[in-house]
């Protein structure tokens, strides 16, 4: 027995340290513009790792582990995170979930979300009706309960600060598994989609996952080839205000790469960050009137409606003489928004919209989530 | 009965208010009062003198200046509050409000430095207690709410709550302020039994004077032009109560022992009659500005009688049926 | 103080048993009711038997309505404590247990780290202690105030001075706050809006292992201070005349009052209302001052009325639960309109 035992540890050293030789590789292997995970195969075990995932986090990395239902769990394992795969029953806390699910051809393993109001996926749609996917709540006051009635195999979580690791506990403590997803984190619009490797490795669909994102990121080159080749770049102004706060994306955030790759010039571009940052209406008023393009404005559907929140727009030359566009399209009634959703998954049609916006020459196809504001 | 041996001695005392700024606010000072066991105390003194911060600086409720507190050469500074709890009660001007208390209840907060650390009352705290309500003359009261009664009874039921305490020394401000006059005089003699007999040394601050001079062991006398201390009849004798007026138009009657307005006379008058219609109606004259003569020359004479007053004067003769018809009259014609 | 009966009082061992029934029955209802509806037998066999039942019940009913329920006790038992201390020590019926500024402190440490100025905390902090971030920069929070309240009680001896200064102390935390909502983005806002609302579900197991032991502490304190603070009622003055040590009696009492106040707010959030509230009643219940009576009458009215509070957020049955802080301002403001119509003088401590 006990000479057993002992093979069985040579033996998982041997495992182990060869599986980590094959980290490196491996590490490289598994994603190209996505920061915030990584994915490491090891014999039939999946390391998932998650970096930083909220804002301003600095240093943290959470290890999951993926393992087959229905075999046994190796004693290294014990006290790690382990996700038992394929995932069956998913409760997801953003919108933006469901449509790396959708891809995924997941739709129907979802069993709980938080803001079902804001869903803008049809099939998903269809089932909140028919009562099948209870909204569960957010943050503290996530209705437990609702939760834990589900029998989900997974709760998949985004945070905001570190206080999610609040809630993440709680579940933790019921025997319920968490993972924190952090796509909304990526600046990279290609790193953003590649997160369905990461959703796609839950429910033992990588291949699935791979291929598609292969098809976006080919795509997506394309697009931005032509696009940069274009010598003239239109300015671009981004957003709206909220009270008398400029709210606009940082030089290095997902709006400006877009934008970037689309052959635009964003007026923000400077910014260092990749948050979102605060400029005075004045500032406003002096790219509103360098801007040849105007973009995501909010919620506001016409011209009539922006001058409405407020008079001093028509003192933008952006508003009188440029041309100006919201991604409202498929806004849906209850306020969500398919740009948040498909989208993310889809960063090539959101490209190729904003291809159609800059450089109108290039695309033959109508826009699909832009609209133009007249 | 409590060995009351406990000396209270104010050595060149200065009390006031801490201000801003450094320089405190000096009310009252070079204070020299003391007072021993089985003393009755009485603090005057015109209003705003200090009376009040005086009395709260003995009890410990304010630090004061410059001087010296001694309990029995021991100087206030340096006995726990604890301790004085139990040397010395206090009942101040401070009106308490509290729902839902009993007169009981109020009063057994006398028996706080007494109790154990939850506050229960033994047998004997319980007898304590409802003899100091008897001797206010509370009994039947001990289950109306505080805020229920009058102000007068519940100066009392305060008075009633230092008895309870049980001190050696009880200090009080203006116990008798909210009290009707029989009410006064039997807090005096209260105060003045517990003194005589419990050997309490009993220091209260009154605006009553004239109880005050006809009852108490000394006078502590607070004025702008200095601090005295001594029996009553000292007081008198050495011309202190004069300095408690500013105003020349009251003075202190020595002979009487009161004090009385200074008046204009109006015009002279003799009086005739005996016993308490003459001692009466001399008062009354006096108080409306006839000056009182012996001689045969006045403006008019008045006969005081059983029940009618004779009024002669120029000749003329008017009885009247009252006092106050009198003097009206005299009113209307002069 | 001595307990005589006058005529319209009701005895109060009677009372305490009607409250104790109460608070056993309110008890054993939050276990029962829920956003999911669990059958009176399923919850029996969660909780007692150690044979098969279905596991998704015996989740909810151990891992989260148990320990919410406790939660609840032990919340409305602090705050309501913490504020018949602040009461009776401010002479003011309007204090509560944020007075001194303690929940200001609380949403100081957590506004700072949820809006994101902290992260450099979170890093360790998650790794090493799990998910205790929260509790322990809301409970960092409110200790530096104690501090502060400490140390301003020793060196100020007007009480209305204190209160004062704890008025705008909390005006002025929540400026700053005000301003760090103001730079940050939509959904951090959201994440520490919520926060202010107030949640008893969140406390874990192990946290629950945390506040117990504090609260327990801060009853302790208070019960010690029982004899103080019925002196306190006569005022500072006449307290200290009667042999109260003003200044340490503070201390205690502010410590007491920090430990239950600030736990509360460390794990469940700022939940109004319920600290102000309770005392009242309980003083128009028992028709007494007396803490003796008091003191353990708030800690199981608290209770009862917290536990009340918890079942109807839950709104059983339904998908939707509200947040705390609302349910308790929505059934005590009712309350406390009701006993001022129909005792007007009740509302005066002293």
């Amino acid at each position: 027995m006990q000479r057993l035992v002992f093979i069985f540890i040579l033996l998982s050293a041997l495992t182990g340290c060869s599986g980590r030789q094959n980290q490196n590789t491996d590490r490289i292997k598994s994603n190209k513009y996505a920061q915030g995970f990584r994915l490491i195969k090891n014999e039939n075990i999946t390391k998932l790792s998650v970096f930083n995932p909220w804002e301003k986090a600095e240093n943290i990395s959470v290890d999951y582990y993926l393992h087959p239902k229905g075999s046994l769990l190796p004693d290294s394992l014990s006290d790690q995170k382990v996700i038992k795969t394929p995932v069956k029953r998913v409760v997801c806390l953003s919108t933006t979930h469901i449509a790396f699910l959708n891809e995924l051809d997941e739709i129907n393993c979802i069993v709980g979300i938080s803001g079902s109001q804001y869903v803008s996926n049809p099939k998903l749609r269809k089932r909140i009706e028919a009562g099948e996917v209870p909204d569960v709540g957010y943050g503290q006051n996530l209705n437990y309960e609702q939760i834990v009635s589900q029998q989900p195999d997974l709760v998949m979580v985004y945070g905001v600060g570190s206080e999610v690791t609040s809630f993440t506990q709680k579940l933790e403590e019921m025997s319920i598994p968490v993972i924190l997803i952090a796509e909304y984190l990526e600046e990279n619009p290609l790193g953003k989609a590649e997160w369905i490797k990461f959703i796609g490795a839950l429910f033992e669909k990588e291949k699935k996952a791979s291929t598609f994102f292969s098809q976006v990121e080919e795509e997506y080159l394309e697009l931005k080839q032509l696009a940069t080749g274009e010598t003239n770049q239109p300015k671009v102004l981004v957003g709206s205000p909220y009270n008398d706060t400029w709210w606009v994306p940082g030089g290095n955030s997902y709006m400006a790469n877009l934008i970037a790759d689309a052959g635009g010039d964003y007026l923000g571009k400077d910014n260092q960050s990749n948050e979102s940052f605060a400029i005075s209406f004045e500032n406003a008023l002096v790219w509103g009137s360098q801007a040849d393009v105007w973009i995501n404005m909010g919620n506001l559907s016409s011209k009539k409606e922006i001058s409405d929140t407020d008079e001093r727009f028509k003192n933008f030359n952006v508003f009188n003489e440029g041309q100006i566009f919201n991604n409202i399209k498929k806004l849906n009634p209850h306020g969500g928004n398919e740009f948040w959703e498909s989208g993310t998954v889809n960063p090539h049609l959101v490209l190729r919209d904003l291809i159609h916006i800059f450089h109108p020459n290039l695309i033959q196809e109508e826009m699909i989530y832009y609209s133009e504001i007249k | 009965m409590k060995e009351n041996n406990f000396n209270i001695e104010l050595q060149q005392l200065s009390v006031g208010y801490e201000q801003p700024g450094g320089n405190p606010l000096e009310i009252l000072k070079a204070i020299n009062f003391s007072a021993t066991p089985g003393e009755m105390v009485a603090l005057i003194g015109s209003n705003g003198i200090g009376k009040s911060t005086l009395l709260r600086t003995l009890a410990g409720f304010q630090p004061w200046f410059s001087g010296n507190i001694q309990i029995s050469g021991r100087n206030l500074k340096n006995i726990s509050s604890k301790e004085v709890a139990r040397i010395m009660s206090f009942v101040s001007t401070e009106n308490v409000r509290v729902p839902n208390l009993s007169v009981f209840d109020l009063v057994a907060y006398g028996r706080f430095p007494y109790t154990n650390w939850i506050g229960m009352l033994s047998e004997q705290d319980k007898s304590v207690v409802d003899e100091a309500i008897k001797n206010v003359g509370l009994q039947g009261f001990e289950n109306r709410p505080v805020m229920q009664i009058s102000d007068g009874e519940r100066q009392r039921a305060m008075i009633a709550r230092a008895l309870a305490q049980d001190t050696p020394v009880i200090i009080l401000d203006e116990p008798t302020a909210y009290l009707d006059v029989s009410n006064k005089y039997e807090i005096f003699h209260l105060l003045q039994v517990l003194a005589n007999e419990k050997k309490k040394t009993i220091i209260l601050s009154t605006h009553d004077l004239n109880i005050a001079l006809r009852e108490v062991d000394k006078l502590w006398i607070a004025t702008d032009c200095g601090n005295y201390q001594g029996a009553p009849e000292d007081a008198v004798l050495q011309g202190w109560l004069n300095q408690l007026f500013k105003n020349d138009h009251v003075g202190f009657d020595a002979d009487e022992g009161e004090f009385f307005f200074k008046k204009e006379f109006k015009a002279k008058v003799k009086v005739e009659g005996e016993g308490l219609p003459l001692t009466w109606t001399l008062r009354a004259l006096n108080r409306k500005g006839y000056q009182i003569v012996m001689q045969a020359e006045c403006d008019f004479l008045v006969k005081a009688k059983e029940n009618s007053w004779e009024l002669i004067s120029e000749g003329n003769q008017k009885t009247f049926g009252s006092v106050y018809q009198l003097l009206a009259f005299l009113e209307k014609t002069s | 103080m001595k307990e005589s009966v006058p005529h319209k009082k009701l005895p109060a061992p009677l009372i305490f048993s009607l409250l104790g029934i109460l608070f056993v029955l309110l008890f054993v209802a939050d276990i029962l009711l829920g956003s999911i509806i669990i059958p009176a037998k399923e919850v029996f066999h969660s909780l007692f038997s150690t044979s098969e039942t279905n596991e998704t019940y015996r989740t909810i009913i151990l891992s989260f309505r148990f320990p919410k329920a406790l939660t609840a006790i032990m919340t409305g038992a602090a705050l309501s404590l913490s504020g018949l201390q602040m009461q009776t020590v401010f002479r003011n019926p309007l204090a509560g247990p944020y007075v001194l500024g303690i929940s200001a402190g609380a949403s100081l440490g957590v506004a700072l780290f949820v809006l994101g100025f902290s992260s450099v905390l979170a890093a360790g902090v998650f790794t090493t202690t799990g998910a205790w971030p929260l509790a322990l920069v809301a409970w960092a929070g409110s200790f530096l105030v104690m501090l502060l309240v400490l140390f301003v009680s020793m060196k100020v001896n007007d009480i209305m001075t204190i209160l004062i200064l704890g008025i705008l102390f909390t005006s002025a935390v929540s400026a700053i706050v005000s301003i760090l909502q103001y730079f940050s983005n939509e959904s951090m806002l959201k994440a520490f809006i919520v926060w202010t609302m107030g949640s008893l579900g969140n406390v874990t197991k192990a946290q629950l292992s945390v506040l117990a032991p504090a609260i327990l502490a801060g009853i302790l304190l208070a019960f010690l201070k029982i004899k103080d603070l019925n002196a306190f009622l006569l005022g500072e003055n006449y307290a200290r005349s009667l042999g109260v040590s003003i200044k340490s009696s503070r201390i205690i009492i502010f410590l007491s009052t920090s430990l239950l106040a600030g736990t509360i707010t460390a794990f469940c959030g700022p939940i109004g209302f319920i600290g102000i509230a309770v005392p009242h009643i309980c003083r128009v219940i028992f028709k007494t001052a007396n803490h003796l009576i008091l003191v353990p009458a708030v800690i199981l009215t608290g209770s009862i009325v917290m536990l009340f509070s918890d079942i109807v957020s839950q709104l059983p049955g339904m998908q939707t639960t509200l947040p705390i802080n609302s349910v308790t301002a929505l059934i005590g403001i009712p309350v406390i309109i009701w006993m001022i119509v129909k005792n007007k003088k009740f509302v005066s401590v002293s």
